[in-house]
């Protein structure tokens, strides 16, 4: 760990200590969740741009008429259901899930969690050297999933009111036909595909800081994500007064 | 009010227009009311027995496109069974009358036939100072008048329905039922509406003594319930995908979809494709051009551009697109990332730097922070060592390679 040419005070305080053990932060659910959400976002995301603006001609066999588009939207629809499932399973996994990965852990309620959000913005302002010592999510990136859930929630909404605007038949126009009255059928296209972009912005800042936090803790930050597992930050380190973050 | 003892088919045959087109008329009328075939002797029936209703046409705010749209027929057969049908007593562009003359035959049926005329109103009202008045009563006026007194009321056309083209000008034109909430309207929107719908409301209205089943609009939703592209005939190119990409293409020649050229036909409801314009012939996609979605809600601003595919973005200058505005968004987090990590490079070196040159470092630990923050600057010693400015690469690509495949959540 204190092998690199530049390594942290962290760093070499950290290779001063015997290596940090273990701790189990991303139970399987979420991480299942995780790369089910990216790989449906990676399917929404093309299709629903093909949707919008269908690049390419549409082809079928020799002589016969392709089903390009219609293919398109069956494999769009689908992959919003496991889209919605996947996020109707993480906000209830907000609620069951272990410490790291509850709802409380991703907004600034306690003192602890108010002085980290400073700390932590004060990293990324370069106005600290270091990120605040945390096992699960710092506030801020706890925050930005607060709004991207939101988005996602959007998303949802304005998807299964297009889907029953599709389709024009009950259940779907009882369940998602009041959508229609909110806004119009093309404003509810515009935001859907205007928060496809969104979430492409937050997939890029997303990746950037797990990276700069992998190589700013060295604790496992994005192999995580597989393995469920991160080097203890804190162990050594004093306790802070917030029960869901003392490893006792 | 008109030559009585005579029957509707008696009149009709007077004015050169046979049984066999009658009949089949009210045939036409139950299709277009998706009603089954045996309902055509049923409302012929209907239709030979009713008492000439009085129908009081109002314009206001109008082009009179929707009383072209029902007066220009291609077949004169039809217009004149509507006229002979119902009593139209007043219909500024085709009554003879004029002036207070004209204007008595309104405000007569409304004091006579209180509750039992038909309205049809064509036009926006507008609700602003001092807009258009007729014979001295302001339009608001009139349309309270002769709508809250009628036994039912037809808005015709989208400005009737909702304000239309002039909702935002500076008459503030208002639909019917803005102006008269309460009264028993049917909103027969679209630009012009079609005047094969309105006449079937006005058959159903005569043969049931009811009006058809009404959306959450209330328009009928035999005309109103289904969506244009699933009448489309070229829905199949669509589903292909095969498309028009500029007017004139190979592909336009051919008949494909034209959704890139910014068809509505997907957002929009109407039975436009069945019904079709001018006595059948044909309808707008068929003749080549997008639909515009001109029977929807507040069309004018829904559905702009006509020619594009999503609303502009408001605020954002003149045509500004969801696409354009979505991949700066992109780009802007992609170099703020990029940026930001060249920063965080140059700022942990310089960091290190100041913290082997002088003990206390640019950022002395803030008073009150957290006990982490001591552990992470107490230890200047460690780094101490360390010459300035070694090392080239960034953090990004110094040091151990992280665990690949992983996207965690910091
Ligand atoms: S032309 Fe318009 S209504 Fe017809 S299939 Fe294409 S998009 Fe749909
Ligand atoms: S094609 Fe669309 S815009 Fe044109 S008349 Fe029909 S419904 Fe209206």
């Amino acid at each position: 760990m204190a092998t690199t040419a530049r390594p942290s005070r962290r760093q070499l305080a950290a290779a001063a200590r015997p290596a940090r053990r273990s701790i189990y932060v991303f139970e399987l659910p979420v991480r299942i969740v995780h790369w089910t959400i990216v790989a449906a976002l990676i399917v929404l995301t093309i299709t629903g741009f093909y949707l919008y603006d269908p690049f390419t001609r549409g082809s079928g066999m020799p002589g016969q008429p392709g089903f390009t588009l219609a293919e398109m939207r069956f494999v769009h629809e689908t992959a919003g259901f496991v889209f919605i499932a996947a996020v109707i399973f993480r906000i209830y996994w907000a609620f069951v899930g272990n410490q790291y990965v509850h709802w409380r852990a991703l907004l600034p309620l306690t003192k602890a969690q108010r002085s980290d959000l400073r700390d932590t913005t004060r990293f990324y302002a370069y106005l600290r050297r270091d990120p605040p010592l945390l096992n699960g999510h710092n506030p801020l990136a706890g925050m930005a999933y607060v709004l991207l859930y939101l988005g996602f929630i959007v998303t949802i909404i304005t998807g299964l009111g297009l889907f029953a605007w599709v389709l024009h038949v009950p259940p779907w126009t009882t369940l998602f036909g009041w959508t229609w009255s909110v806004m119009s059928v093309q404003t509810m296209m515009l935001i859907h595909f205007f928060l496809m972009f969104m979430y492409i912005g937050f997939a890029i800042h997303h990746v950037y800081s797990a990276v700069l936090y992998d190589l700013e803790e060295r604790n496992g930050e994005l192999s995580s994500m597989i393995t469920g597992y991160k080097d203890d930050v804190l162990e050594g380190e004093t306790p802070r007064d917030d029960p869901r973050r003392a490893q006792a | 009010m008109f030559p009585s003892g005579q029957t509707l088919p008696e009149r009709l045959e007077e004015r050169g227009v046979s049984r066999r087109t009658f009949v089949s008329f009210c045939g036409v009328m139950a299709a277009t009311l998706a009603l089954p075939a045996a309902y055509r002797t049923k409302i012929a029936e209907a239709l030979s027995s009713v008492t000439r209703p009085v129908l009081i046409w109002r314009q206001f705010q109008d082009c009179a496109g929707n009383s072209e749209s029902i007066l220009r027929s291609p077949h004169p057969e039809v217009a004149e069974i509507v006229l002979e049908t119902l009593a139209w007593n007043y219909h500024e562009l085709i009554m003879a009358g004029s002036g207070e003359q004209a204007e008595a035959m309104s405000t007569q049926a409304v004091r006579d036939l209180k509750g039992k005329y038909i309205a049809v109103i064509e036009g926006a009202i507008p609700s602003g100072d001092g807009y258009c008045t007729i014979g001295g009563r302001s339009a608001v006026d009139i349309a309270r008048d002769v709508v809250g007194n009628a036994a039912a009321t037809l808005a015709v056309g989208a400005c009737a329905w909702d304000g239309g083209l002039v909702q935002h000008g500076p008459t503030e034109g208002q639909g019917v039922q803005d102006v008269v909430p309460g009264a028993n309207v049917v909103n027969l929107g679209g630009c012009p509406h079609n005047s094969a719908n309105t006449v079937a409301v006005l058959v159903h209205y005569l043969t049931f003594g009811q009006m058809p089943a009404l959306d959450q609009y209330n328009r009928p939703l035999f005309a109103y319930g289904d969506l244009i592209h699933d009448q489309c005939e070229r829905r199949a190119y669509y589903d292909a995908g095969l498309f028009v990409e500029a007017w004139g293409d190979e592909g336009h020649r051919k008949g494909y979809c034209l959704y890139k050229m910014g068809c509505k036909g997907p957002a929009a409801t109407y039975n436009c494709p069945n019904v079709r314009w001018n006595g059948g012939t044909s309808w707008p996609v068929e003749a080549g051009h997008n639909c515009i979605g001109c029977a929807s809600p507040e069309f004018w601003s829904t559905m702009s551009p006509f020619y594009g595919r999503l609303p502009n973005v408001e605020g954002f200058g003149a045509d500004t697109t969801a696409e354009t505005l979505g991949l700066a968004v992109v780009g802007a987090t992609t170099v703020a990332m990029a940026a930001h990590g060249v920063g965080k490079a140059i700022h942990s070196r310089t960091v290190r730097a100041h913290d082997s040159s002088a003990p206390a470092g640019p950022e002395p630990p803030p008073p009150g922070s957290a006990p982490t923050d001591t552990v992470t600057d107490s230890a200047p010693t460690a780094s101490g060592g360390e010459p300035p400015a070694t090392g080239g690469e960034p953090p990004a690509t110094g040091g151990e390679p992280p665990a690949t495949g992983g996207e965690p959540a910091p």
